[in-house]
């Protein structure tokens, strides 16, 4: 196995569980009735932070032990094919972050002009600062979803040849 | 519509294996480290998964001392 594919399973691997984790514990919050909790801001935003710092301390690690069971020839290849399949995932990844990206804004805004229009008022049940909350870590799950179809895409791309 | 995962590889026939082979057994990791790339894209190469740049068809060829003809042939 290739460095980068090492990399790019290191970045799956990460991905999956220490973002998974996040938005388990933020679905098991919201499902508790966060969404009316005045605190759920500060919860959630140092959960997130707790995981983007695991996040970065398990890649750096998990990329060292690669670096160190990859020949330096090898990590110091400037390989075509790898650039190429790279190239070609990151093109998928962007037109599913702009398709993701469409769908909730079209989302947001059929849940906003719904809310508008019922007949008894406004009545999302949360509080305003919560729904931004909630928007932002839809879209950063929008962001993660991208990345993690960049790298699947990628390995995928590498295993057949390209 | 292109297939999601690419298009067939260009009927590119190659004698890499068979360069290697004359070149002392030499073998692919070093094959790979004399022309910058990976193994991985060498075994690609030899099984006809992938057609390298023209650049790096040169520098294969470069490595063995002989024309580029020698190394890839057109089947299409």
């Amino acid at each position: 196995m290739s460095f980068r594919e090492k990399h790019l399973w290191i970045s799956i691997v990460t991905t999956v569980a220490i973002w998974g984790f996040y938005y388990w514990r933020l679905i098991e919050a919201i499902g508790a009735g966060g969404l009316t909790d005045p605190r759920f801001a500060f919860l959630t935003g140092g959960l997130f932070i707790g995981c983007l710092v695991v996040v970065s301390v398990v890649e750096i690690i998990l990329t060292l032990l690669a670096t160190a069971t990859t020949r330096k020839a090898e990590r110091e290849a400037r390989d075509e094919r790898e650039l190429l399949a790279s190239l070609k995932a990151s093109h998928v990844s962007l037109m599913a972050l702009i398709a993701l990206v469409f769908s909730l804004a079209i989302a947001a805004y059929m849940v906003g002009f719904l809310d508008a229009a019922a007949p008894a008022g406004p009545k999302l049940p949360m509080t305003p600062t919560n729904a931004m909350i909630l928007f932002a870590n839809i879209l950063m799950a929008a962001v993660i979803v991208s990345e993690l179809i960049r790298y699947v895409f990628n390995v995928a791309l590498l295993r057949r040849a390209y | 519509m292109a297939p999601l995962l690419g298009k067939p590889p260009p009927p590119i026939r190659n004698r890499i294996r068979e360069l290697r082979f004359h070149a002392g057994e030499m073998t692919q990791a070093a094959l790979a480290e004399k022309i910058g790339m990976t193994r991985q894209t060498i075994v690609a190469m030899e099984q006809g998964k992938y057609s390298p740049s023209l650049e790096a068809a040169f520098r294969i060829a470069t490595v063995f001392g002989v024309e580029i003809t020698e190394v890839f042939q057109w089947e299409g």
